[in-house]
C-alpha cells in the first residue's frame, strides 16, 4: 500500500522496503479492524456529547429528565466501549505500523497533508483512550483539565476519522472486499491464493478475533462497576459498588471538600430562594422517598433509596417561578463541581430531591450531609453534594 | 469523488471545531501541556508499545510450533489488553483512597488469575488441536474421512 524506495537512500533500516517483511498486515485486516474501532468510536462519541450536553445544558435544547436510567446506561457504555476499544486500537496502529517509515518520508504537499492527517487521528485517538483510562484510574499526569481536553480532543478524533475515510475510501472499499487469504499486497491487486495463502490467513483472522476476544474479555471484567449482575466478574473493575457498605461509592469526601466543620455546625441553614430552613425544618416538611442511581462520569453507577424534601416544593416556598433554572450551591468553598445548575425540568421533576436520608439513614458526611440534591438522569458530579443555598441562575 | 469531498470538508470542520474549543478555554486546556502530552501519546504507541507488540510477534515466529501459534497468539493479545487496562489501576497511588471505595481491588493478583485462567484456556484449546490433528492423521492413514462430530 505505501510506495517506498525514492532517490535518496533511506537513513536507517527500518525505512527499508523489507523492513517489515510479515503480509500479516493485509487491507483485509487493516479495513476491519478499522470498521471496528469505527463503531467504537462513535458510539464513544456520541454517548460523550450528551454528557457534555447535561454538564453545559444549551438553553435551546433542554435535556429531559428521563429515563431514570438514561445517563446510568449513556456513561457506562462510553466507558466500556473506550475501553474495549483499547486492543482494537493497538491492533489497529500495528497492522499500519510499517507506513509509519514509509521513504521518502513525504514525496509532496498532498502525501505530507494524508500522513499528518493520519498522525492527528492516531495522536488524537491515543490520547482520547490514554487520557480516559488514566481518569479512571485517577492517574492526572498533565496539567490540562480532563473534561474540557477530552472534549476537545474528541471533535478532533471524529474529524481526522472522516478525513481518513474521505482520503483511504477507494482502499477501504478494496480492503473490505479482499479475502483473509488474499497474497497480493499492492493497492491494486488483492487476489486470493488459498493454497498460499492459508498460513497467512490465519494469522490475520487470530490478529482479528484475538483482538475482539481482549476487547471481550475487558468488558467482562470491567463492566460489573455498571452492570450490577456481572458485578462478581469485575476483577478489573475501577469501582466495586457491590462491595461498598451503602452500596454507593464516594468520589469526593467531606473531608478532601474541606466540609468537615461547616456540616456539622449548628449554624448550618439552608437558602432556598428568600427562605432559609434550619435541618429541623427541612425534616418537618412532607418527605418522599425515591429509588435512583448516582451514575459518574467514570462510567459506575449504582442505586440507592433516597428520602428528603421535593425539590420543586422548596422552590415554592422560596419563592422561585416554576421556569427559572436554579444553581445548587455546595459548602464546599471551591472546586469544579461546587454548584450546579437545575433546569426545569429536573428542578421540577417529582423525583428530585434535596435529600437528608440514603437507605433510611442520614446520609453520612461523605454521601453529602446534611442535605444534597438528588435527580433522575443526571451525572453524578451534578448531583451537589452539602448544599447550603439553592438560588436562582 | 464530491462525497468524498464532503465527508474530508466535514473532518476538517471538525476537527477545527475541537482546536477552537483549545482556544476559547486557553486556561482549562493548557494548550502546551496538551500538545506535549499527544506528543507523549505517540511516543508510547510508536516506540514503545509497537516495538514490544512487534518483539512479542517475532518470538511466537520462532519459539512456538506452527499448529500452536494461532492460539499463542490470540492468548497473548488477550492478556496485552487486559494488561493495558489493568496497570493504571494496580499502579496509581490513589488505590483505595480516603473514601475506601475507588481502586480496592487487588489488581495485581487479579491480573495474575486472569493469566492462569487465560494460560488454562490455551493449553486446553492446545490439547483439543492436537486431539483433533492425531484424529486427522488416523484417518489419512486408514483411507477414511473422520467424523463430523
Amino acid at each position: 500500500m505505501s510506495a517506498r524506495g525514492g532517490s535518496a537512500p533511506p537513513p536507517l533500516p527500518v525505512f527499508a522496503e523489507d523492513a517489515f517483511p510479515s503480509r500479516t498486515r493485509h487491507p483485509w485486516l487493516v479495513v476491519r479492524l478499522g470498521a471496528i474501532l469505527g463503531v467504537a468510536i462513535t458510539v464513544c462519541f456520541v454517548t460523550g456529547i450528551v454528557s457534555h450536553l447535561h454538564q453545559h445544558p444549551l438553553a435551546w435544547l433542554p435535556l429531559p429528565a428521563g429515563p431514570v436510567w438514561g445517563y446510568r446506561v449513556n456513561q457506562g457504555l462510553h466507558v466500556a466501549t473506550g475501553l474495549a476499544s483499547i486492543p482494537i486500537f493497538v491492533a489497529k496502529l500495528w497492522s499500519v505500523y510499517p507506513h509509519l517509515f514509509t521513504w521518502p518520508a513525504v514525496r509532496d504537499p498532498r502525501h505530507a497533508l494524508e500522513r499528518l492527517s493520519v498522525g492527528l487521528l492516531a495522536a488524537a485517538t491515543g490520547f482520547e483512550l490514554v487520557t480516559g483510562v488514566l481518569n479512571l484510574a485517577h492517574l492526572y499526569l498533565w496539567s490540562f483539565l480532563f473534561p474540557v481536553a477530552h472534549y476537545a480532543v474528541a471533535w478532533v478524533v471524529v474529524g481526522s476519522v472522516l478525513l481518513h475515510l474521505a482520503v483511504k475510501w477507494p482502499l477501504v472499499v478494496q480492503g473490505w472486499k479482499s479475502r483473509a487469504d488474499a497474497t497480493v499486497v499492492d493497492d491494486h491487486e488483492l487476489e486470493a491464493d488459498p493454497a498460499a495463502g492459508a498460513e497467512e490467513a490465519v494469522t490475520r483472522r487470530a490478529v482479528l478475533w484475538g483482538s475482539v476476544a481482549a476487547a471481550a474479555a475487558i468488558t467482562t471484567v470491567t463492566v460489573g462497576q455498571s452492570l450490577r449482575p456481572l458485578g462478581w466478574a469485575g476483577l478489573l473493575a475501577p469501582r466495586s459498588p457491590q462491595d461498598v457498605p451503602t452500596g454507593i461509592p464516594i468520589n469526593r469526601t467531606a473531608a478532601s471538600a474541606g466540609v468537615l466543620v461547616s456540616i456539622v455546625s449548628d449554624d448550618y441553614r439552608l437558602r432556598v430562594g428568600d427562605q432559609v430552613f434550619t435541618l429541623a425544618q427541612l425534616s418537618a416538611l412532607p418527605q418522599v422517598e425515591v429509588e435512583l442511581p448516582i451514575a459518574c462520569v467514570e462510567g459506575w453507577s449504582a442505586s440507592g433509596v433516597w428520602g428528603g424534601v421535593r425539590l420543586r416544593d422548596l422552590l415554592d416556598l422560596g419563592g422561585i417561578p416554576q421556569d427559572a433554572t436554579v444553581r445548587a450551591v455546595s459548602l464546599e468553598a471551591e472546586g469544579l463541581y461546587s454548584s450546579a445548575e437545575v433546569t426545569p425540568s429536573f428542578s421540577r421533576h417529582p423525583d428530585t430531591l434535596l435529600a437528608l436520608r440514603l437507605g433510611g439513614q442520614v446520609l453520612s458526611h461523605d454521601h453529602g450531609y446534611p442535605v444534597r440534591l438528588i435527580a433522575p438522569n443526571r451525572p453524578g458530579v451534578l448531583q451537589t453534594k452539602w448544599v447550603s443555598r439553592v438560588e436562582i441562575v | 469523488m464530491s462525497g468524498r469531498r464532503v465527508v474530508g470538508g466535514i473532518g476538517v470542520a471538525a476537527i477545527a471545531f475541537g482546536g477552537l474549543q483549545v482556544l476559547l478555554n486557553l486556561e482549562a486546556a493548557s494548550p502546551f501541556g496538551l500538545a506535549a502530552f499527544l506528543v507523549a501519546v505517540v511516543i508510547l504507541d510508536d516506540l514503545v508499545l509497537m516495538p514490544l507488540a512487534l518483539a512479542a510477534g517475532w518470538l511466537v515466529g520462532r519459539a512456538v510450533p506452527p499448529a500452536a501459534r494461532s492460539s499463542v497468539r490470540v492468548a497473548l493479545i488477550v492478556f496485552a489488553g487486559l494488561l493495558l487496562v489493568g496497570l493504571p489501576f494496580a499502579l496509581s497511588p490513589s488505590r483505595d483512597g480516603e473514601s475506601g471505595t475507588l481502586l480496592t481491588q487487588p489488581y495485581v493478583r487479579n491480573l495474575g488469575v486472569l493469566a492462569a485462567i487465560i494460560a488454562t484456556g490455551l493449553a486446553l484449546d492446545l490439547v483439543r488441536r492436537r486431539a483433533r490433528r492425531a484424529r486427522e492423521d488416523r484417518a489419512t492413514a486408514t483411507g477414511t474421512t473422520p467424523s463430523l462430530e
